[in-house]
């Protein structure tokens, strides 16, 4: 969530607008996390996700002056971000494993014990079974907390489509989980008996 | 799993904690410095042919307006029946021979030369006359 409030980011916006690369520098630290696992659950590849958020950030300063600040900046932020990485053209053809991407040869202990974490992610899981536009409607509501209009925005579609993408995508995803929980529990069982 | 439990497990996973690199951090910087310096100079770069197009386009009304035009160019009409007389002759052999024949008695050259114009003429004019 971001950590700036308002008023200080029309401020950094302003400054930045003005050409202040430093105003614009806190501006990407309050956003970039936020945006990076918005796009590396999206992307193709670690690498992918990377040239993406950097694409992201030079677009949104090289155009700041066509911000409006009726609408959120995170809004703003998100539009470019997802514009950006439809212009990769390179969908994904399975789910990433971003803990792999992650470690990316530098593998410790730790991140290989979150790795099994990871694979029973409830992500990995709503990347695999839902659309491209379930997935980021969903994410965009529960990680983000953005309000549907918002959403509506960033896709470039109507308030209502979201609303039932959303239904939609929660429930094809709980149904997933059911079915995943119940074979987790059938397996268990065989293993036992 | 209703919608509560399901909002929770969704915020716990690890694709939420990801956090960007300081190196990464440093290499986005670097390239929104880049792209700030690249469009200082690109305005620069741009204002010089936009003030050309617009000094040619200032020259080009100018011309436009304030020089006398050209006359119609036309064909007349006695040219285009001359032209449509060449392509379809309507005077005889029989009549051209006779004003030739007129014309040669006015001048003051010898009849034999003149025979022998004549003749030369006439294979011409039988050789291009499209009916024979």
């Amino acid at each position: 969530m971001p950590d700036l409030d308002l008023k200080t980011e029309l401020e950094l916006i302003n400054r930045a607008r003005q050409g202040s690369v430093d105003a614009f520098e806190q501006l990407v630290f309050n956003y970039q996390d936020r945006l990076y696992r918005f796009l590396l659950v999206r992307a193709a590849s670690r690498a992918d996700a990377e040239d993406v958020l950097q694409d992201t950030f030079v677009a949104a300063f090289k155009y700041l002056s066509g911000y409006r600040p009726r609408y959120r900046f995170s809004t703003w932020l998100f539009t470019i971000a997802l514009r950006q990485l439809s212009r990769q053209r390179r969908p994904p053809s399975e789910p990433m494993d971003l803990i792999d991407s992650l470690a990316c040869g530098q593998a410790g202990p730790e991140q290989l014990g979150i790795e099994k974490e990871h694979r029973s992610s409830l992500w990995h899981t709503a990347r695999a079974c839902l659309n491209g536009a379930q997935f980021t409607a969903l994410w965009l509501f529960y990680v983000e907390d953005m309000p549907i209009a918002d959403i509506a925005r960033i896709m470039k579609r109507p308030s209502g489509w979201v609303k039932v993408n959303l239904m939609r995508a929660r429930r094809r995803l709980s149904k997933e989980l059911q079915e995943h929980h119940f074979e987790a529990a059938v397996s268990s069982q065989e293993v036992t008996l | 799993m209703n919608a509560s439990d399901l909002e929770k497990s969704l915020l716990e996973t690890p694709e939420t904690s990801v956090k960007v690199s300081a190196e990464l951090h440093q290499d986005i910087m670097r390239a929104v410095r880049l792209a700030g310096a690249a469009g200082k100079h690109s305005g620069f770069n741009w204002a010089m042919p936009a003030w050309g197009a617009g000094l040619l386009a200032t020259i080009a009304i100018v011309m436009f307006f304030f020089t006398p035009r050209l006359t119609n160019v036309a064909p007349s009409p006695v040219l285009s029946q001359e032209i449509s007389q060449n392509q379809h002759p309507t005077a005889s052999l029989q009549v051209l021979q006779e004003s030739l024949l007129a014309f040669s008695k006015n001048t003051q050259l010898p009849e034999e030369e003149l025979r022998k114009e004549l003749e030369r003429l006439k294979s011409d004019l039988e050789r291009f006359d499209i009916r024979s």
